[in-house]
């Protein structure tokens, strides 16, 4: 792959550009969806595609094909597009030497085929059904995959890096006089995931959701569990809250942390740290979309703004050094694309601070919820942060015990000024993929003090 | 060279299978505050194989077109039919479907490929320019994008289908900032069309409005939280009614136990006044398509009339199981993806009253109008959607401006919580639809609707 984004950065320079980089995306991907209790659909695809910029009198342009062959083109049409650019003081960055990352890539997951996914499909069944024969995994599956990408450019950077990954999900619903739902599903880079536990899981919820009541319209102790943090349709910190750490947003006083940089902006009990060299995290990689070293930023300590996130554009705009946050990927887009230019992007974004277990979090509530999913944390003002969310999968907390499922409720409030009044947080760090970024959020169960909820 | 594949894949034992091979043509153009941020011409294509054996389906995709790869993409998802075979619990049959030979273009009046990419900026720029002039507003990244996709669709049962079709948008994100407070407001316009679209919905004044309304936003108190009386605009009545009902009449979520619409064809869901369609032979509406992805003609679907649950959005293997027929829902992303059941434009018929009847039989309620969107969960039939700005109802008049609304509410009591309905339907937004990780576009839209009693989610 390097060779070809050799030759391709040179045939650039060739056609008349100063500067040229080059990014190669390869990947293939399995997966076996289960449909009420079944197996759904068993697909797999491949992809490949390069994304190359060109510098031209200070201007940079950019295009796209997926064919080698057409990479002539694209560097033409990226020259021709140049044009339209703003000129600039911006030149691609100098290779710099980067590290190995820990359990992104596990051998044995090349060799998994569809027979064996639809094992672990039958598995994720049988454990759900074995909770409660009545129980239908309306859906889910079981996938895996592996990619690899290559960033060559012409200051002689020339980063390669492959990376694997797997999942199991189940989506259960139990229609018995009332109807309850559940879920759970686990993605890792490697595999060391329990598919049997995914649909006990699942089926547990679903079964804990029974005799729902309602709850009256107060503000109190919420306690957010990962699975609100990110999700299918987003969740409240990929969408509010990484998106107020990036740079740009930052110096064009975007975000409500611009200017707050040695400020207190969250509990001081919790650090934010984004980090691409997580190990077994979901986006972690050698280096970022640029070819800059991946590394651990502290964006949050114990409550107080250290800085933001920036790609090696916003970097050379406000006088900052890159911190290894170029993604490319489009506006709402949950996966990366080589359509697309760098942005800036948090990679795993993660909270720190003193865990405790989840039933110690909660015994020390008088009056709380514990929420296990929200609808709409994409419909909230992400300038603002204020926040309206409806959650069927909730709890009744009093007095330190779980007392009673909610039938439904919404849960609404500022989410800037909600990770100041962070109390706690537990030891059930989970690994999210986002939903409408590219984000992965690695966090365990927030509570919050002082939350609207409204029934 | 497709016939030779079908025919291979059949001979191996397949009873169906299909073949889609698409090419997309565009462009993507992206302003903020003055200063062009990308401005990417793009060209994809790609192919993919779906198998049917022995009630099994397998899937494969490939980003070359070549006779080679689509062997390989046969063996493939030929290999993914069989090994699913020897564990599927219910054998997928397909519904009856007219074996079709076509070719569809769907020409737009003025091509966006004869528009230079220096005029789309200038768009943009054009837009930029207008919003920034209101002074509260701090930040504005305008957005162009134009497509042109060219399918093929093969099938087994002898369908050959051509089609080329266009869309076309431009959007705006903006920030406005007042006094320390900050909020974001967005605008989308665009259809299954060429430039021309621009001709009836002009992007620049959708623009300006948008920027009004931010300020409005800015200056408003939060809205109250409670349950009222809840109008919504034609904007909002649209993502209502694709989330509160669209998606709980999807056949593959309502076969797969997942929607609270299961086993109620025939039965009310909702006022007599109530009368909801899904259509994607609407010319220019954003979710507009001839064919969908299983060769099956776009037609329009009456979900529910007067209040009574008539049909279900389906693919063919849908309507096989529910004994209904198959009526053309089948959508996928792109060539890269199997289809699923989607809406198309989703769509409530106008009823009779006048906006001002509906307001002045209203003590306390909201009225809230245009969309960030929404969410909703079909097994339990709740959902939630907030609106982009909203009014204070008192005594039968609008009063002040509020902020961040949100409603919801469950399907089906809120269908019988609809007791007015205005008289003139308008499109709502057009924008894109999630599912299953596949994002598909779509319309919707409707006439002012009025909610008797809705969940309503705010700070005070």
């Amino acid at each position: 792959m390097i060779e070809i984004g050799k030759s391709i950065v040179e045939l650039a320079l060739k056609l008349g550009a100063e500067e040229s980089e080059v990014f190669i995306l390869k990947g293939s991907g399995t997966g076996l969806s289960i449909e009420k209790n079944s197996v759904g659909y068993a697909s797999s695809g491949i992809e490949f595609g390069i994304g190359i910029r060109v510098i031209k009198e200070g201007r940079v342009g950019f295009a796209f094909c997926t064919k080698v062959s057409n990479a002539e083109k694209a560097v033409r049409e990226a020259l021709a597009v140049s044009k339209l650019g703003r000129k600039r003081e911006y030149s691609f960055p100098e290779p710099k030497p980067v590290r190995k990352i820990d359990a992104i890539y596990d051998e044995s997951i090349l060799k998994f085929d569809s027979d064996f996914g639809l094992e672990k499909v039958s598995e994720i069944i049988d454990s759900a059904l074995s909770v409660n024969k009545d129980i239908t995994v309306s859906s889910g599956g079981f996938g895996f995959g592996e990619s690899s990408f290559a960033i060559v450019n012409s200051k002689g950077v020339e980063v390669f890096d492959r990376g694997t990954y797997v999942y199991g999900s189940a989506y259960t619903v139990l229609r018995n006089g009332e109807t309850t739902t559940g879920f759970e599903f686990e993605t890792s880079r490697i595999f060391n995931i329990n598919v049997s536990e995914i649909g006990r899981r699942a089926a547990e919820m679903t079964m804990k959701g029974r005799d729902a009541k309602n709850v009256e319209t107060k503000d109190m102790t919420v306690l957010f569990t990962p699975y609100t943090l990110a999700g299918e349709v987003g969740g409240l910190f990929e969408f509010i809250t990484a998106p107020a750490f990036y740079g740009e947003a930052a110096h064009k006083k975007e975000s409500v942390y611009s200017g707050k940089v040695g400020e207190c902006v969250t509990s001081e009990s919790i650090s934010i740290i984004d980090d691409g060299s997580l190990p077994n995290g979901l986006n972690s990689a050698v280096a970022d979309d640029e070819g800059i070293p991946s590394k651990r930023v502290e964006i949050v300590k114990d409550g107080v703004l250290q800085g933001f996130l920036y790609d090696t554009a916003t970097a050379s705009e406000y006088n900052k050094e890159s911190t290894g946050s170029a993604v490319r990927c489009e506006r709402w887009a949950s996966t990366r694309s080589f359509k697309s230019l760098p942005t800036t992007r948090s990679r795993n974004l993660t909270i720190e601070g003193e865990k405790q277990r989840l039933d110690e979090l909660i015994s020390d509530v008088r009056e709380g919820v514990i929420v296990y999913e929200v609808l709409g944390a994409h419909t909230s003002n992400p300038a603002s942060g204020d926040f309206s969310v409806n959650s069927s999968l909730l709890f009744k907390i009093e007095n330190g015990e779980i007392v009673h499922p909610i039938k439904q409720a919404m849960i609404s409030g500022n989410f800037h000024e909600c990770l100041k009044r962070i109390s706690g947080i537990g030891d059930d760090y989970k690994r999210l993929s986002g939903g409408l970024s590219t984000v992965s959020v690695f966090a365990p169960t927030i509570r919050i003090e002082k939350v609207r909820v409204t029934g | 060279m497709e016939q030779k594949i079908i025919d291979k894949c059949i001979d191996m034992g397949a009873e169906y299978c299909d073949i889609r091979i698409e090419r997309k043509v565009g462009t993507s153009i992206e302003v903020k505050d003055r200063e062009l941020k990308k401005a990417i011409p793009g060209e994809e294509e790609g192919a993919s194989i779906r198998v049917l054996y022995k009630g099994a389906w397998g899937f494969h995709s490939t980003n070359e077109i070549s006779e080679e790869r689509l062997n390989e993409a046969l063996e493939r998802a030929f290999k993914l039919a069989k090994a699913s075979s020897e564990k599927v619990k219910d054998r997928v049959k397909l519904g009856d479907v007219k074996v079709v030979s076509a070719s569809i273009v769907w020409k737009p009046k003025i091509d966006p490929k004869d528009i230079s990419i220096e005029e789309k900026h200038e768009l943009l720029a054009d837009m930029d320019k207008a919003i920034h002039e209101i002074k509260e507003i701090h930040t504005v990244t305008t957005g162009y994008g134009d497509s042109t996709i060219e399918k093929k669709f093969f099938s087994s049962e002898g369908s050959e289908i051509s089609s080329k079709v266009t869309r076309t948008f431009a959007q705006v994100n903006l920030i406005a900032k007042e006094n320390g407070k900050i909020t974001d407001f967005r605008a989308r316009v665009g259809g299954t069309s060429g430039f021309e679209i621009f001709k009836i919905y002009s992007p620049i004044e959708k623009g300006v409005e948008a920027a009004q309304s931010a300020v409005r936003v800015l200056r408003a108190k939060h809205s109250p939280s409670g349950r009222f009386p809840v109008i919504a605009d034609p904007d909002l009545t649209g993502v209502f009614i694709h989330e509160a009902l669209g998606h709980c009449t999807e056949a593959d979520l309502v076969i797969a136990g997942d929607s609270i619409l299961e086993g109620k064809i025939g039965e009310r869901i909702g006022a007599e006044i109530v009368t909801i369609y899904d259509d994607p032979t609407i010319e220019n509406a954003f979710g507009s398509y001839p064919f969908d992805d299983e060769g099956v003609r776009g037609q329009k679907k009456v979900l529910v009339e007067n209040g009574i649950l008539k049909n279900f959005i389906h693919s063919r293997e849908s309507a096989f199981k529910l004994a209904m027929h198959p009526n053309g829902g089948a959508r996928a992303e792109s060539y890269a993806v199997h289809p699923h059941v989607r809406m198309s434009n989703t769509m409530l018929e106008p009823g009779e009253h006048t906006f001002e009847e509906l307001v002045e039989d209203i003590k306390f309620g909201v009225y809230a109008k245009g969309s960030r969107g929404g969410q909703v969960d079909t097994a339990k039939g709740s959902f939630q959607f907030s609106a982009l700005e909203a009014f204070l109802i008192e005594n039968g008049e609008i009063t002040k401006p509020l902020k961040d609304v949100a409603l919801s509410g469950a399907t089906l009591e809120i269908l019988s919580q609809i007791d007015a309905i205005g008289k003139t339907q308008e499109f709502g937004t057009p924008g894109f639809c999630g599912k299953g990780g596949q994002l598909v576009p779509v319309g919707d839209g409707g006439p002012h609707i009025r909610i008797k009693e809705a969940i309503v989610g705010g700070m005070q």
